[in-house]
């Protein structure tokens, strides 16, 4: 963060403790692409690097009233970015170990129907078997796969707890390689 | 959700805040609070006969010292370390916790210099109602912390239970302290330090889960 934008950010952010909405999204557009450049020295080009942009803003959002005008802005926003990082990070290791890997690895190529088909993936099929699947997985997998959106955002919509978004969205995956034909891996 | 979705939500749903006050400032606060009605309660359960003569000898001022600067260091470590980079120094982490282990190694001092640590320690001279009175003394501190901690935003829960839980049980052992008449570091180790050991691990155990919840609303 630069001085200007240090500057910038803490004349935007008293304004947005006071309920100013558009310094707010100015604050909050200014930032995004500061998280992202920060989580991407240190992840790399890792596909979830919008998540924790997410969650920062997210979390930014939620501490606001704890920022002191009379202090400097980046250091208190950085505790946050630095603090979701490490949070990101931890979850999407333990989502990489114990659950899903990769989420829809099912092995095409060993099913007769769509042996040669693994460069043109039937997407109608794929959505048809989500679309069979019970609610509560079909609503996980839709929000994680096809909106786009964190397990957090989804527990809290779904309310239900992080934890069970992950188990829902394993046991989805699952039935769908069942019903796609094809074999499970052993993670 | 897009990110760009997300700033719109977020922009649309910021009402106005009022900024919480320094950390320093609530901690006098809630210290102020907890000491009064410590206070009361220590004079409703009555303080020991000989109080005014104890606290001018030199081993149960060290010690009341020591315990009250493990609270007050504590309490104000909890209330740092709900605020983001509000704990710039790692002495806030540390200076708790090195002030409870000053506590231990007096009375572990006064044990050796009375002779017969060993066996004294072995006749486990503990007093359940000092645990009650420490129990008692430290749940509502406690329970207020870990309320207006929640009320910040705790980034490092674990650490951050953790002192707001040894700042709740050493106020309790102060306030304990004043009315225990006896001064046996054998029994204040057994009968104080031992239950202010196991309410914190306790106190850790609820705290976490309650700031748990608080970071699950970010």
């Amino acid at each position: 963060m630069t001085a200007e934008q240090e500057l910038q950010s803490a004349s935007w952010m008293r304004l947005a403790q006071t309920g100013d909405q558009v310094a707010y999204a100015s604050l909050l557009v200014m930032l995004t692409p500061i998280v992202r450049q920060f989580a991407r020295q240190r992840l790399g080009a890792v596909p979830w690097v919008d998540d924790v942009v997410q969650e920062t803003l997210l979390a930014v959002h939620s501490a606001r009233h704890t920022w002191d005008g009379r202090r400097p802005f980046a250091p208190w926003f950085y505790a946050i970015t630095s603090n979701r990082l490490i949070d990101v990070v931890r979850r999407e290791r333990r989502i990489a170990t114990r659950e899903v890997g990769s989420d829809l690895d099912v092995d095409y190529a060993s099913t007769p129907s769509a042996a040669g088909q693994r460069d043109d993936i039937d997407v109608e099929r794929i959505h048809a078997a989500v679309a069979a699947l019970p609610e509560k997985q079909r609503q996980v997998i839709e929000g994680l796969k096809f909106e786009d959106r964190s397990v957090r955002e989804l527990a809290g919509r779904l309310r239900m707890s992080e934890s069970a978004v992950k188990v829902t969205a394993h046991r989805g995956y699952r039935a769908l390689r069942r019903m796609l034909g094809g074999t499970e891996r052993e993670d | 959700m897009r990110t760009d979705d997300l700033i719109i939500e977020l922009a649309r749903r910021a009402s106005p805040v009022t900024p919480l006050a320094p950390p320093a400032v609530r901690c006098a606060r809630w210290a102020g609070a907890m000491v009064l009605l410590t206070a009361v309660g220590v004079l409703l359960l009555g303080p020991r006969a000989d109080l005014a003569r104890a606290l001018v000898q030199p081993a149960y001022g060290a010690r009341l010292v020591t315990t009250l600067l493990t609270a007050a260091l504590a309490s104000f470590g909890a209330f740092a370390l709900s605020v983001p980079n509000a704990h710039r120094s790692p002495l806030t982490q540390i200076l708790p916790y090195a002030a409870f282990a000053s506590w231990i190694l007096l009375l572990t001092a006064l044990l050796f210099s009375g002779g017969e640590p060993i066996g004294r320690l072995l006749a486990f001279p503990v007093n359940w109602p000092c645990g009650y009175k420490i129990f008692g003394f430290s749940l509502i501190p406690g329970v207020v912390l870990f309320m207006l901690i929640s009320r910040a935003a705790p980034l490092q829960i674990m650490q951050n239970a953790a002192t707001a839980a040894l700042a709740a049980t050493t106020l309790g052992a102060v306030a304990t302290q004043l009315i225990c008449p006896v001064d046996d570091p054998a029994h204040q180790l057994v009968g104080h330090v031992l239950p202010v050991v196991v309410l914190a691990v306790i106190g850790l155990a609820v705290g976490y889960r309650t700031l748990e919840r608080t970071i699950a609303r970010f």
